[in-house]
């Protein structure tokens, strides 16, 4: 019994399924962010860390008015431009739900959290929710599009 | 020894262990299904929640009533982690705007005795629909721009933050 506990527990350790892997993948994503925001390094550096983890042609739509970013190159010009905040900021993800629409593609809600301080007595928090299209690339997941939702309207 | 292990377990183990179970259990249900355990983070809501501190939502509070004006409600995100607190100013089929700071609903200004400093906001109005309420945090003296309001889906309302 204990055998076959143990086989079961490697089994999706080493092999598991697409939900967690992809959960996993926006979790890096969400470290990297969180890294790159302290990080000194120059900003192509960053950028290019980053760009492992979307597609060439993804849709980033932040909502409020501001308009969607088309295309990784365009995103990483973002990024890449982006100068590192004074004090730190900390992304995390939270409250994420998969959903396989085919064997190579994946619906994602969830809620990501930004903390910042910036040296003052109150870190900063904000919550936003957001829709995630996930594509299967070379084995490897990758985001293709965000859209923010607007939890109030 | 035998003493303290009496009192731990009283003279009936049996009695203590059913006790313990009935215990565990009735918190679990309490604090994981009726009265869920937030902590308050950023300042939104300042000065009525500090960030930081712990506070209650109400699963049940509006099982068989409606939010009312006033209420402090818990807004559901994507999941069952993160909530927005905020307060309801606005009811179903009311309309809303804020001029210079004041919230006006169906064109009479709104008494807020919670908020204690006031920049002078302006949204236009705004028509709630049947399914709809217009949330706002306490803390108006912070610029519109990093405040988080506006309309919240009956759907999304999670419960009353109670204490």
């Amino acid at each position: 019994m204990a055998l076959v506990v143990a086989g079961f527990l490697g089994w999706k350790h080493f092999f598991p399924s697409d939900e967690p892997r992809i959960v996993r993948r926006l979790e890096q994503l969400a470290d990297e962010v969180t890294r790159s925001a302290a990080d000194p390094s120059v900003g192509l550096a960053r950028a290019a860390r980053m760009a492992a983890y979307f597609t060439t042609d993804v849709v980033i739509d932040p909502g409020g008015g501001v308009p969607a970013l088309h295309g990784r190159e365009a995103l990483m010009a973002v990024a890449g431009s982006l100068q590192p905040r004074t004090g730190s900021m900390r992304v995390a993800l939270g409250d994420a739900t998969v959903t396989l629409a085919t064997e190579d593609s994946a619906d994602v809600t969830l809620t990501v959290t930004f903390t910042r301080n910036a040296g003052t007595p109150e870190a900063s928090f904000d919550a936003r929710e957001f829709a995630v299209r996930m594509v299967r690339q070379q084995d490897a997941w990758l985001v293709a599009s965000v859209t923010s939702i607007d939890t109030l309207r | 020894m035998a003493r303290v292990g009496r009192l731990l377990v009283g003279s009936n183990p049996r009695r203590t262990f059913v006790r313990v179970v009935i215990l565990i259990a009735a918190s679990a249900i309490t604090f994981g299904w009726i009265l869920l355990p937030i902590r308050a983070e950023g300042i939104s809501m300042l000065p009525t929640y500090e960030s930081g501190t712990l506070h209650f939502v109400n699963r049940l509070s509006y099982i068989a009533a409606s939010p009312a004006r006033g209420d402090v409600i818990a807004i559901r995100l994507a999941g069952d982690r993160v909530y927005y607190v905020k307060r309801v100013v606005a009811l179903p089929g009311e309309r809303v705007q804020i001029v210079d700071g004041t919230i006006h609903v169906n064109d009479v200004p709104l008494s807020e005795p919670y908020v204690k400093n006031r920049r002078p906001w302006n949204v236009d109005e705004v028509a709630l629909t049947y399914q709809e309420y217009f949330v706002v945090g306490d803390n108006r003296g912070m610029n519109a721009a990093d405040h988080d309001f506006g309309r919240a889906q009956r759907s999304r309302i999670v419960g009353r933050v109670v204490f």
